[in-house]
């Protein structure tokens, strides 16, 4: 259908015409030090750097590449997962299955390498079944018109309960070792880990897909008023499903350089991450209330994660403590998040 | 009806909300044994009031009296002890809860500290009988009419031995089966001896029931009058009785074109729609009206890819088609349609100006919009709308809860003219919004049709459709029961049209 081309000037007579004020297409800069400290990421980056700080301070041999990257390669297996989290919860939906599934798709890509097939090849099995999972996680949702978190609590279980099966309950070994796909990904780059390249990078596109693109774009605004954005035209259902294949692809991305890592898969891989993923999106200002997220925040709120474990360590706790720790600071951290909120909302 | 002692009196009352005076002064007797009607247009200071007689408000002057005797009330409970029971508009009733644990909610029989049915059974059983509800007391509301849960809602409030009822537009969600039992209810109540207070837009039924009816206006009392010494007609001239708008448009000239215009063909939609038969030119704006439940909002929904027509089809643009299969291509084929309900359907408020203005054109139309967005093209764009549609902000960074109603309804305008619409839906585009930019809104609607888009309107303010609308279609019962054109369409006439279907009723 065209759009009505003929433009008349409205002919109309009254008060309060023409006293209309021209709307800026940016509001003006403000200063750096504004920026800096007003970006929602502030907050938990600060928070990273204070605690890596003052772990350094008491334990000077801390503040070393080999115990930062320590962190960091502890944080990308579920910081990886928790960019995709991010998606969900700007959207007020959830996929409790993501750890379910990340153990899956290691085990499913293990068994298909000792089966024969080339390891490059099982990469590629691993982040399908991830995605597949996702599909069926949002075909299921969709189909039902169950929430995401009734179905994805049941899919926890199906998707743990394969794993176990798959893998008859025994750790999956014997992999070539010698075959590059282990001795590149699992491996160091410039003295780094793989996975952590690979979590720098995911995070710098998943940041632009979130902030940049119209699937992004799409997802803040459900987040933010679901019935509008219905009624504006945009499809509840697709949007659900691509987030849920989305996380589902991470999840199977971070298999892949897990099974590089340990070079065997563990049927108990994954279990209890779906906490440290939400965990680490909400402690980087994602709200569970939708329309508000950060993927670099979350990237940070896992790398906060493990560093309160690795810090713990270094002062001596033991590790039992470390569960303990990390509920309270999730506590800490969104409550701190929630108080500077309203704080800022008054002013 | 014999005593017509003032069992309720209200003096002087005056509420502010910030700067709005709600009510400004009213005084309001209500007597024993007799209906007395309480009618306005919305904004009148109706409903303030009966929120101060709830308990739920706090006049800011003024006195309420009962049997003569100065009383506060403090809260809901304070409210109920006095003997006000207050039956609201929009059903307060628990579905998940069966009929006696709602008729008896916090007010339960107590023994050995287990509630005890019996006691409240054989009591709510002799009011169900005079209400004539035969529903078994363990039934679960959600099981129940319409009709039958406002039933429970006035039995709850006899039970508190309410001797005044206050019933706020009780009807608004029934058929007419039950506003017929709900009259005949209201009047034998009456004649027990309870004080009622009616509130209504429906003035024949007013006639029908009342004694008195009360005419409120501007947060006063405009009259007061005994319904046998008064008319439909004199009481819609008092109800309206206020200046016009301000804003006056010169005429239009729609631009008939059967390739470009919208055309029902006997639509039918099940307990909707029979039958409906219109058509909407370039270049006009046709006002729909009529009642809830008069069918104009399946009208909407039809074109709008809501719901699917059981028979007939309509044409847009030259297509005939029986529906859409999803709204994105309703949105995609240029249909606009601004909800009533800004907050909850319309704005996105937590995002700001240019990402709710970009939503279609950035999101939503696969034509106009790129998998990476470009962000500062969007932003340009929607700041150039908002500015055109006269949105008071600084920039388009400024998120959309900050902004004052008539602004937001603005955005939300200034969204759907990204997507270029050729036929914009609207549905009481003004409501909440200061008169100002009630003002600037019609003045929108007035250039959205002389930009040559088709724009169907409706509203709950009547008097909006003498100001917009260059024809309006009457809606009563599912069907289209008059059309009027131009210097037929008055306040006074419409509301006799929606409320009697166009039998004059004098």
């Amino acid at each position: 259908m065209s759009s009505p081309t003929q433009q008349q000037s409205p002919q109309v007579s009254g008060t309060g015409a023409g006293k209309v004020g021209e709307v800026r297409a940016r509001a003006p800069k403000r200063p750096l030090y504004r920026r800096v400290f007003g970006a929602s990421e502030f907050g938990i980056i600060a928070t990273f750097l204070f605690l890596i700080a003052v772990i350094s301070v008491f334990n000077p041999s801390f503040f070393r590449l080999n115990a930062l990257t320590n962190i960091g390669e502890q944080a990308a297996f579920y910081g990886i997962i928790a960019l995709g989290m991010v998606f969900l919860l700007s959207m007020r939906e959830i996929d409790l299955s993501v750890g379910s599934l990340y153990g899956l798709s290691v085990v499913v890509a293990a068994v298909s390498i000792r089966a024969g097939l080339d390891p490059w090849l099982a990469a590629i099995v691993c982040i399908l079944v991830g995605i597949a999972g996702g599909a069926l996680n949002g075909i299921l949702s969709n189909l039902l018109r169950i929430p995401s978190i009734i179905i994805t609590l049941g899919t926890l279980s199906v998707f743990k309960g394969l794993t176990l099966v798959i893998s008859g309950s025994q750790t999956v070994s014997g992999m070539p070792r010698e075959h590059p796909f282990f001795t590149i990904l699992g491996a160091d780059f410039l003295e780094i880990p793989m996975i952590i390249w690979a979590f720098a990078l995911l995070t710098a596109i998943m940041a632009i897909v979130y902030k940049r693109t119209r699937f992004g774009f799409i997802v803040r605004a459900i987040g933010s008023n679901p019935d509008a954005a219905r009624l504006t035209g945009i499809s509840l259902e697709k949007t659900r499903l691509f987030a849920l294949m989305l996380i589902g692809g991470l999840a199977g991305v971070c298999g892949v350089f897990t099974l590089a890592f340990f070079e065997s898969a563990d049927p108990g891989l994954g279990g209890g991450f779906e906490i440290l993923v939400i965990a680490a999106a909400i402690i980087g200002g994602t709200t569970l209330a939708g329309g508000v997220g950060s993927v670099v925040g979350a990237a940070f709120g896992a790398l906060t994660i493990g560093a309160i474990r690795s810090g713990l360590v270094q002062f001596g706790i033991t590790s039992e403590w470390t569960q303990f720790a990390t509920g309270v600071v999730i506590i800490g951290a969104v409550a701190l998040d929630t108080f500077i909120r309203i704080r800022n909302k008054r002013s | 009806m014999s005593q017509n002692s003032t069992v309720l009196a209200v003096r002087d009352m005056s509420k502010s909300y910030e700067s709005i005076r709600a009510l400004d002064g009213a005084t309001i007797e209500v007597h024993a044994g007799e209906v007395t009607a309480l009618v306005g247009q919305n904004g009148a200071g109706k409903s303030t009031l009966m929120k101060i007689l709830a308990g739920s408000e706090h006049p800011d002057a003024g006195v309420i009296e009962i049997d003569g005797k100065p009383v506060t009330l403090h809260d809901a409970r304070a409210a109920a002890e006095l003997g006000i029971g207050i039956v609201y508009q929009e059903l307060t009733v628990y579905p998940d809860l069966d009929v006696l644990s709602n008729l008896f909610l916090q007010r339960e029989s107590v023994k050995w500290g287990l509630v005890d049915r019996r006691p409240m059974e054989r009591r709510a059983q002799v009011v169900l009988d005079e209400l004539g509800l035969h529903v078994p007391l363990d039934a679960l509301v959600s099981t129940l009419t319409l009709g039958q849960r406002q039933t429970i809602e006035i039995a709850r409030a006899l039970l508190q031995d309410s001797r005044i009822l206050i019933l706020d537009e009780p009807n608004s969600a029934l058929n007419a089966e039950e506003t017929e039992r709900l009259l005949t209810i209201v009047s034998e109540l009456a004649e027990r001896g309870v004080a009622v207070i009616y509130i209504s837009h429906r003035l024949e039924e007013v006639f029908r029931i009342a004694h008195r009816v009360i005419v409120m206006g501007d947060g006063v009392v405009r009259s007061e009058r005994l319904i046998s010494e008064t008319t439909i007609k004199q009481v819609v001239l008092e109800m309206t009785g206020k200046e016009q708008g301000e804003v006056t448009l010169s005429p239009r000239r729609p631009q008939p074109d059967p390739t470009r215009n919208l055309e029902f063909i006997d639509v039918s939609v099940p307990d909707e729609l029979n039958d409906v038969s219109f058509t909407a030119e370039p270049g006009e704006i046709v006002g729909l009206v009529g009642l809830e439940g008069s069918g104009l909002m399946s009208v909407y929904d039809v074109v709008f890819g809501l719901t699917k027509p059981s028979t007939g089809r309509f044409r847009l643009g030259g297509e005939e088609r029986a529906g859409w299969h999803s709204i994105g291509a309703a949105v995609r084929a240029g249909i606009a349609r601004v909800p009533s309900d800004r907050r909850k359907l319309g704005a996105m408020l937590s995002q700001t100006i240019w990402e709710n203005v970009s939503l279609i054109s950035g999101a939503v139309d696969r034509a106009k919009s790129t998998p990476l967005m470009r962000e500062s093209l969007l932003r340009r764009r929607a700041a150039e709308r908002a500015t055109a549609v006269g949105v008071k902000a600084d920039s388009v960074d400024t998120e959309v809860h900050q902004l004052s109603g008539g602004n937001q309804q603005k955005v939300v305008l200034a969204k759907w003219l990204e997507g270029s619409p050729h036929l914009i839906l609207l549905d009481d585009p003004t409501r909440g919004v200061d008169i100002g930019a009630k003002d600037e809104i019609y003045r929108l609607l007035d250039q959205f049709a002389r930009q040559g888009r088709i724009v169907l309107f409706s509203s709950s303010e009547l008097l909006e459709y003498e100001l917009v609308c260059d024809r309006v279609i009457v809606f009563y019962k599912g069907s289209i029961v008059m059309e009027l054109g131009e210097g037929q369409i008055s306040e006074a006439h419409l509301l006799e049209a929606i409320n009697t279907g166009g039998q004059k009723n004098e």
